[in-house]
């Protein structure tokens, strides 16, 4: 033990304070000290499996990004020499050209990556399992084991994709979407041969392990909060992922009904996906299945499935925004009841996508009105997070400014959906460029943000150690501009009715005059791209060499985590579980000594609570 | 493998010298005699910088926007796409106005609200009007946007006209079909057992049913043959095999020539379904043709079939019929703002109205060699950016004539390309 972490003193264990929240106070001593299996792979410790999903997470955004600059360079430059990569890249580079079905292994890749590797695990994945006992006062998970069987199914997953990503036929290459029946069949497609095998593989073990741990937060929020942590007393973060283990929990079996469905079409005989095909000279003798079925059940997970990246960068950011406005998060309850909102909505828009996809007009017009619906809980929230920094005493740290430049992203992208979500708008801007500046400006770079404001705000509890600040702030202004520069134009290419997922434009009259918008946004693409490097020097480095935290609460937070120890043990709180007086937002409460009450601090006799 | 070695080392490099500048940063600021938990001196700068940041964005999307406008489509080339345009006008108002209303806001209180040691925060929790008021506001403008929406919805979505001029297309890996119904103005039926070189959308007539009914019978009864056969084989194999050690050469040269009955079970299965499909198909159609009087097997016979280019005509409900050979695809013409997918066992439609010609088109974009185009929109394979088909439109009578020019169906079956170029 250093010195520093003598210099603070925690209370002991007092056996008489025990009651049925901290049981197991007299045990987690013994936990402490196992063996390097036990504290670094096969941990119980929502803490430990905390920081595997994240490093997993960086791991996978580190490929699925790289994935993204290889076929950024193949629409920037169509005519250019590639032969270098041919070292990398080997058959797939052919006489300097990266070849179609490589590049749409790419695209289809790195949507899959990002979305459910990146975006669904690393966030989530993270954040759930590192701030649900420690700020709703638990000693770990319901189930600990569930939760580091969570994480083994993600690693198994992991896996099983990242060895199809070297398959001989190619990685799955119909889109992330995987739609049939191109998906189904690998005579449309090389990549729907092996590599769609083991990718559907990939994301059965995926749902799996979303399933054992989204099962898990739920049970831990409602049965293990700590002595007066009512549910209104819940921080925003929590009740985010409490909202969004429902989502998840509700809304994967169908994508698992869909995968499963698709992998008896593709490999026993059924038709649920076909009918009436003639492909390869030959008529496919499958009756009666429909391609529509599939995106109906791949929809009802896909669009929950936004919520679920999003709703814990939301839940990040306003913890974080409040913390370091100094000012309590304004609208605590409409913040709740919005998320709420957004979850029971989020179940009734699905068919967004699928406007033009041959579904009847009236279901089409019944979901075009829950989708704008469900920008209304969304403005709330954006107006709540602006009213929040209205007259606070900002603070900007690296996590501050990520904060900010979500609302920022929240904004930008949110407002195109109601573009798309308009059936008749859609009608024109489906599967265009314009609705590929729409999601990932909305829940690609919106989520990655609210990440990175995690990452900055939580690595002190996490590590015990601070990050380099200077660092994080070089690390914004270029994720900043380098995102909203790749992302913003293609608004404009989606105005000029450029259709996504082409390898190159040069058939058309109307798409190949976007030669020089298409090298800025790859410009601006290896720039925000290479800033991420700085981060992660800035992660990887800190966690060996950074400066070690002397305060329990660097940031002067109200939240329970912060008053664990600096490196809590299993079980987080050496002595008893703190109890919980107050909400967590009891920032610059006029008549309070401090800019901050912590939530363990008793209501004062006259102090009128929130 | 030096070349890894080296780009290995370079990024080491790259990575230690980011670090090394991070630590000097810190260096400076822990002379400043400042914690790196403090609010950092650089608090203001950075404030600024952040008013700066969200200056700078709002100059650089206004600017691009216009910037980038006259690259835009050029105004809709159908009559429907116009409710499309001023749905999309009015939603940018209003999103526009939101989205400089908020950023004014959210970079301008974090510029001014920067942390002052003099001030403290305003413990400002909960405002139930202000929230009222935020609900509100959002849920009448989305009741307009979705009205207009809607009602733009069902004109572009409903029934087509009568005498809608009807065109089917039909999509395959990678290409179109296109088909016009000729002068009894009606499409053939058409069945996915009957496509071949000749028939590439598998149009159905009465002959080409029974030629390939036909044709099933007699490889049916090859197959069945064929299987006979090989089943004799086996059991004469397994007699020798239980009789002892036939002759080792023999054996071996016997093996090569035989072929195992099962390898045509699946393909007699096949065959025989396809058969059955037809007939049933074939059956039905008789069935419809006694009920109705109509000789619906001959309507195929007139129709036209083109895979270079498709005609439309101006002025005039157009009703396309989409369907897909293979894949999904999604028939999308960027300039009338028209886009249906075309499913596979599931046909689809849209109906538009063009109401420009070509040549008014080529006057309007004030471009001699502008061309409407077809694209594909829908992630269909390798080839899916490469299905381009030029779409021209012309008066009636003009798409008549050159339609008189073409073969029909019946008369030059083979004039049609076969797959893929």
């Amino acid at each position: 033990m250093s010195l520093l972490e003598q210099d603070i003193h925690y209370p002991a264990p007092k056996e008489t304070l025990h009651d049925s929240h901290n049981g197991h106070d007299d045990h987690h001593e013994e936990h402490h000290k196992g063996n390097f299996w036990t504290t670094y792979i096969f941990s119980t410790d929502h803490k430990m499996i905390s920081k595997q999903f994240l490093f997993t997470g960086i791991f996978w955004a580190i490929i699925g990004g790289g994935m993204s600059m290889i076929f950024r360079l193949k629409l920037a430059y169509p005519e250019a020499n590639f032969a270098f990569l041919e070292a990398f890249l080997g058959k797939w580079v052919e006489n300097g050209q990266i070849v179609p079905e490589f590049y749409y292994a790419m695209v289809t890749m790195h949507g899959i990556i990002l979305v459910f590797f990146v975006l669904t695990a690393g966030l989530s994945g993270t954040f759930a399992n590192f701030l649900i006992p420690l700020q709703i006062g638990a000693r770990d998970m319901a189930s600990p084991f569930m939760n580091a069987l969570s994480y083994w199914f993600f690693f198994l997953a992991s896996i099983v994709i990242f060895v199809s990503l070297f398959v001989p036929t190619g990685a799955a290459s119909g889109g992330w979407t995987l739609y049939p029946p191109l998906s189904a069949l690998p005579q449309a497609m090389p990549g729907s041969g092996l590599g769609m095998t083991l990718l559907l593989t990939g994301v059965a073990l995926f749902i799996v392990s979303s399933l054992l741990g989204g099962l898990n937060y739920i049970v831990t929020i409602i049965n293990m909060r700590t002595k007066g942590m009512k549910l209104m007393r819940m921080p925003l973060t929590i009740w985010a992922i409490l909202f969004t283990a429902i989502i998840g929990v509700l809304a994967f079996p169908a994508l698992l009904a869909a995968a499963v469905l698709l992998i008896f079409d593709r490999s026993f005989g059924t038709s649920f996906y076909l009918s009436e095909i003639f492909i390869g000279n030959e008529p496919l003798m499958r009756l009666g299945g429909s391609p529509i079925l599939f995106q109906h059940l791949f929809w009802f997970l896909g669009h929950p499935e936004v919520y679920i990246i999003i709703l814990p960068a939301m839940g990040i950011v306003s913890e974080v925004l409040a913390t370091n406005s100094r000012k309590p998060i304004f609208g605590y309850r409409a913040m709740v009841l919005s998320l709420l909102a957004i979850v029971v909505l989020s179940f009734i828009v699905w068919a967004h996508h699928m406007f033009v996809s041959g579904l009847n007009p009236f279901i089409g017009s019944i979901f075009m009105f829950f989708t704008l619906a469900i920008a209304i809980p969304s403005a709330i929230k954006v107006f709540n997070w602006i009213t929040t920094i209205w007259q606070g005493n900002i603070n900007f740290t690296p996590a501050m400014l990520f904060s900010l430049a979500f609302v920022s992203t929240f904004i930008s992208g949110g407002l195109t959906g109601i573009w798309l979500g308009n059936s008749t708008i859609d009608i024109q801007l489906h599967d265009n460029y314009f609705v590929v500046a729409h999601f990932h400006i909305v829940m690609g770079t919106s989520a990655i943000f609210g990440m990175f404001a995690g990452i900055y705000h939580w690595f002190p509890k996490m590590f015990g150690r601070l990050m380099n600040r200077h660092l994080g702030y070089v690390h914004f202004f270029f994720s900043f501009i380098g995102a909203y520069g790749v992302f913003w134009p293609m608004h404009y290419m989606g105005m000029s009715g450029v259709p996504r997922r082409y390898y190159e434009f040069g058939n058309f009259d109307t798409f190949r005059d976007f030669g020089d918008l298409n090298i800025f946004i790859t410009v601006c693409a290896i720039i925000a791209y290479s800033a991420q490097f700085i981060f992660v020097v800035n992660f990887v480095m800190s966690i060996l060499k950074g400066k070690k935290l002397t305060s329990l609460n660097p940031w002067k937070s109200t939240t329970l985590e912060w008053t664990a120890p600096i490196h809590p043990g299993h079980g987080n709180w050496p002595g008893p579980i703190p109890e919980v007086h107050r909400w967590p937002y009891d920032y610059s409460k006029p008549g309070a000594e401090e800019d901050h009450i912590p939530q363990t601090e008793p209501v004062k006799k006259h102090e009128i609570s929130h | 493998m030096a070349s890894y070695i080296i780009l290995a080392v370079i990024f080491l490099v790259f990575m230690i010298v980011i670090w090394q500048i991070g630590k000097l940063l810190e260096l400076i600021s822990v002379i400043r005699g400042k914690k790196e938990t403090d609010v950092a001196s650089s608090n203001n700068v950075l404030a600024l910088l952040f008013g700066m940041l969200g200056g700078l964005f709002l100059l650089a999307t206004t600017w691009s926007y216009f910037y980038f406008k006259p690259t835009f489509l050029p105004e809709s080339a159908s009559v429907h796409g116009e409710e499309i345009d001023s749905m999309i006008e009015t939603t940018f108002f209003f999103t526009g106005l939101v989205f400089f209303l908020t950023h004014i806001a959210l970079f301008y209180f974090g510029f001014k609200y920067r942390y002052s040691i003099k001030r403290k925060a305003r413990y400002f929790a909960h405002s139930n009007m202000l929230e009222i008021v935020w609900t509100i506001i959002p849920a009448i403008v989305l009741t307009v946007l979705v009205i207009q929406g809607a009602d733009a919805w069902y004109n572009i979505t409903g029934e087509p006209e009568e005498d809608a001029y009807e065109i089917e297309a039909t999509a395959y890996q990678f290409g179109w079909f296109f088909r016009y119904p000729g002068k009894d103005k009606e499409l053939g039926r058409t069945n996915f057992n009957l496509i071949s070189a000749q028939n590439p959308v598998g149009i159905a007539t009465k002959g080409i049913i029974e030629a390939k009914l036909a044709e099933l019978e007699s490889e049916i009864k090859d197959l069945v043959g064929k299987r006979e056969k090989a089943l004799e084989k086996e059991a004469e194999e397994e007699e020798k095999n239980k009789g002892g050690h036939g002759e080792e050469h023999g054996e071996e040269a016997e093996h090569e020539e035989h072929q195992p009955s099962t390898i045509y079970d699946d393909k007699l299965k096949r065959r025989r379904l396809q058969y059955n499909h037809i007939y049933q198909f074939y059956e039905k159609i008789k069935q419809e043709t006694a009920e109705t009087g109509k000789d619906i097997l001959a309507y195929g016979k007139d129709d036209i079939m083109v895979a270079s280019e498709l005609y439309l005509p101006v002025d005039k409900e157009v009703l396309m019929r989409l369907r897909a050979r293979d894949v999904l695809h999604s028939f999308y013409l960027p300039h009338f703002r028209v886009k249906m997918d075309c499913v596979p066992g599931i046909p689809t439609r849209f109906k538009f109205t063009p109401r420009y010609t070509t040549e008014e088109m080529r006057k309007m974009v004030n471009n001699p060699e502008f061309n409407f185009e077809l694209a594909c929109a829908e992630m269909c394979g390798k080839g899916h950016f490469g299905m381009q088909k030029y779409v021209y439109v012309e008066p009636l009578e003009m798409v008549e004539k050159w339609l008189d020019g073409k073969p029909k169906f019946a008369e030059a079956p083979a004039e049609i390309p076969a797959e893929g170029k």
